[in-house]
């Protein structure tokens, strides 16, 4: 329980070495990271694979300093258009995820909450769900045409689904003791729904967000390489025809940052309300 | 006065297709004075959950009638306060939050509602606690708290459902007093279900010993427990007493 022994730490821990104290173990973390950076930068250094198959680690970092700074033209036409590119998609994903997800938030209650609902829902949901969102991507360039539309339509799809499954299962677990209890007092169903059932299947709901939202950044990278015309999708497909790798890999190295930190985002604004639901980390 | 009367009074459970449905309560009648302690003692599936579920409005009678203040028993709400055998607080609440919720729900401002829950609190002895989450409360405090959440809606009557059972022995000795004081303070009508024998005899007026038959769970006696309070767990007579019932329920000790 290092949430326990942490304020000990700090009460007798002075300067360096309460520093060092605390950030030793987590050092230990990036030796993995490390060896496979400096055996990366080997293999690309000695022509062990040829260049063209595989960018050297400095190159990709050269080209994304480039990119995000615009500092020596390495990358070319995309010098210094980093944050065009990633406020684009961040974008997409954000609007896309707030409309699919409030959806399926929606959606997933009354399916929960109401047998009348979920029989006229459920079976309809159960039955686009295994339809994998790529597989939508034809329809969405046909009806929305070349550009955001697409890749927004696209994020709902993805965000949608474990939104939905997830506060349906969360709505239908909640603990009947609690609604005994919640009825005893004088609940009345509306009540019941918003004071406690919603609560009470909160952590359940925002794991599927969650999920969610990692699906969100795979769609607008998806669509953004077929049907629009800006994006960090978009530049990784388009550097992938001009054989640029040292560009395809900045640009996965971008989406994988930008996914890490909206999620991380959104754990800071959640955690907060969810810490009742914290029975401590295992360690 | 009778507050609640149940007479011939049977509950069955249907089972699904082709199951035998369950019997829990057979032609069952029982009288509830009005500020009197009854405790329902009895073995496990002997109906005296099922009696409790069925005044809290929880379930309903498959025959017979149950009647609160002459009146038949609807749904729940809050003239019944139940208090559970296993923690059933708003997790996501504190100890002062899960007691106002009540009030709140008939909207009671929110100061006031407070206000009246930490009195609340204070009444059960968590003085201090009420901000803590449940999960930073130990079992006695989350049902000393769930009791006063409880009583915060001033309630006719207060059903008790084995509320002690999963507690260590002192912290369980130290909550029957704080219940008796209650009570004392706080006249009202309190149906005690438990499956402790020295418990019954303890908290009770009355004590009411259940049995578990083929037709199911059957009222075998009424005991009127007649010793003072504070009752003394060793003496002679509270041993009468707890033959009596150890009788009644066909288990006495014979090793």
């Amino acid at each position: 329980m290092s949430a326990n022994a942490e304020p000990t730490i700090a009460a007798e821990g002075r300067g360096s070495r309460f520093e060092l104290r605390r950030w030793l173990p987590r050092l230990k973390s990036l030796i993995v990271p490390l060896i496979a950076a400096v055996v990366w930068e080997f293999v690309a250094r000695n022509h062990l694979l040829s260049s063209s198959l595989f960018p050297s680690l400095t190159g990709v970092a050269t080209v994304g300093v480039d990119w995000i700074f615009g500092t020596d033209k390495s990358a070319l036409v995309y010098s210094g258009t980093w944050l065009t590119h990633a406020g684009a998609s961040a974008q997409r994903v954000l609007l896309g995820f707030a409309i699919g997800s409030t959806a399926g938030l929606t959606l997933g209650v009354l399916t929960g909450w109401s047998v009348f609902w979920r029989t006229l829902l459920d079976p309809m949901v159960q039955c686009l769900r295994p339809i994998p969102v790529t597989a939508w991507v034809p329809l969405s360039i046909i009806w929305f045409g070349i550009g955001a539309p697409p890749a927004v339509g696209l994020v709902v799809i993805g965000a949608f689904f474990p939104s939905y499954v997830n506060t349906v299962h969360g709505v239908m677990q909640v603990e009947d003791k609690l609604i005994r209890a919640a009825r005893m007092l004088g609940a009345s169903r509306r009540q019941l729904l918003f004071r406690v059932v919603l609560p009470a299947s909160l952590p359940t709901i925002t794991t599927g967000m969650r999920i969610g939202l990692g699906f969100s950044w795979m769609c607008v990278i998806v669509s953004e390489m077929l049907a629009v015309k800006s994006g960090i999708g978009y530049v990784l497909w388009d550097s992938y025809y001009f054989a640029n790798l040292d560009m395809v890999v900045a640009a996965m190295a971008s989406v994988g940052f930008l996914g890490f930190l909206s999620d991380k985002i959104f754990r800071l604004v959640l955690l907060a309300r969810l810490s009742w639901a914290d029975q401590g980390e295992r360690t | 006065m009778s507050r609640i009367v149940a007479s011939h009074v049977s509950k069955r459970y249907e089972g699904a297709a082709g199951v035998a449905a369950t019997r829990a309560l057979a032609d069952f009648s029982l009288t509830v004075n009005d500020n009197e302690i009854l405790c329902v003692v009895g073995p496990s599936g002997c109906g005296k959950s099922t009696f409790l579920n069925l005044v809290a409005g929880f379930i309903h009678p498959s025959q017979g009638d149950l009647t609160v203040n002459g009146k038949p028993v609807g749904g729940p709400g809050p003239d019944r306060g139940v208090v559970f055998q296993e923690d059933a607080l708003f997790p996501w609440l504190t100890a002062v939050e899960n007691v106002a919720f009540g009030l709140e729900l008939r909207s009671v401002k929110r100061s006031v509602a407070r206000e009246r829950a930490a009195e609340a609190l204070k009444l059960v002895g968590l003085e201090g606690f009420e901000e803590h989450l449940p999960k930073a409360l130990s079992g006695g405090m989350k049902q000393r708290v769930a009791i006063s959440r409880v009583l915060v809606n001033d309630p006719d009557v207060m059903l008790l459902d084995e509320p002690f059972s999963a507690l260590d022995t002192f912290t369980r000795t130290s909550l029957q007093g704080e219940l008796l004081r209650i009570w004392q303070h706080h006249k009202r009508t309190f149906v005690f279900i438990t499956h402790n024998v020295e418990e019954a005899v303890l908290l009770g007026n009355r004590v009411a010993v259940m049995a578990k038959t083929s037709e199911g769970g059957t009222l075998v006696r009424e005991i009127e427990i007649q010793l003072p309070r504070p009752r003394d767990t060793t003496s002679a007579e509270f041993n009468d007493y707890k033959r009596q019932i150890l009788t009644a329920l066909n288990m006495e000790s014979k090793l």
